[in-house]
């Protein structure tokens, strides 16, 4: 309740503002120099516990990434199991047959 | 080195869309960087193995000019059936939605379509994305950004067009 009434108090950051930010402050653990810096990141988590427009539209993100990242690799089991043979077999010091 | 060559599966087939051309590409990064492994420095071999790959597919790319244009459906992405435990009923939800999120992945121009795999499909970071790329940081983050928000449009413009 009390992290509701902060989260409120924080809440400074106006829907177009946090539509700009929203994808920087998903991409948090992957944006590296560009993620958000802990303040702003805050007030724009605040903003999508208590705007429901801006949380679907975080949600619907999410669920983007979530779908590309389930298409997979496009490589083959066995086309990949081909290749960590062939990197073994390059770590085990022999000399490579192509290239 | 070999921690790192299914990330570097999945890197190959975004830039070349095709998996023989994928494995081709992984096989001689892996050569080159065998090659040249006494210039690294054992330091973020990621990075290291996703520079080479970016110089080496930019060779292929060069040795082929001609024979560039590709069937945009071929390797496109293979949907996998939904989570285990999801229901019969969320299986059907989730599979219309992959299948329009590919088709709008699939729309985009290849600079676009491109950052969304190599970030969203292949899992790697902004700065990842940039070595493989060529480009700033910033770039990436940019092309990302818009790259995603028109695929939400046309998941938006499809699902208005649907419930018509």
């Amino acid at each position: 309740m009390f992290g509701r009434f902060l989260r409120r108090r924080n809440n400074e950051l106006p829907c177009p503002e946090v539509g700009r930010l929203l994808q920087q402050y998903l991409d948090e653990s992957i944006a590296g120099p560009m993620a958000l810096d802990e303040t702003t990141a805050a007030k724009v988590g605040g903003h999508l516990a208590d705007c429901r427009r801006c949380g679907l539209e975080a949600e619907t993100y999410e669920s983007i990434r979530a779908s590309a990242g389930r298409s997979g690799s496009g490589l083959s089991e066995q086309a990949l199991e081909r290749l960590r043979e062939f990197g073994e077999s390059l770590a085990a010091g022999e000399e490579p047959n192509q290239g | 080195m070999l921690p790192e060559i299914d990330v570097l599966g999945r890197v190959a087939f975004s830039l070349t869309r095709h998996s023989a051309d994928a494995e081709d590409l992984v096989q001689d990064t892996l050569v080159r960087a065998w090659r040249a492994i006494e210039r690294f420095d054992g330091h973020y071999p990621r990075a290291w193995l996703l520079t080479i790959m970016r110089n080496t597919n930019l060779n292929r790319v060069r040795k082929r000019l001609p024979d560039l244009e590709r069937n945009p459906d071929e390797g496109a992405s293979v949907l996998e059936t939904a989570e285990p435990h999801a229901s019969a009923e969320d299986e059907v939800v989730d599979s219309v939605f992959d299948a329009n999120v590919a088709s709008a992945l699939n729309g985009l121009t290849d600079d676009f379509r491109q950052v969304v795999e190599l970030v969203d499909v292949d899992g790697l970071t902004y700065a990842e994305a940039a070595e493989i790329m060529d480009v700033p940081v910033g770039t990436v983050m940019s092309r990302l950004h818009r790259a995603r928000r028109r695929i939400r449009d046309e998941l938006v413009a499809t699902t208005e067009t649907e419930g018509q």
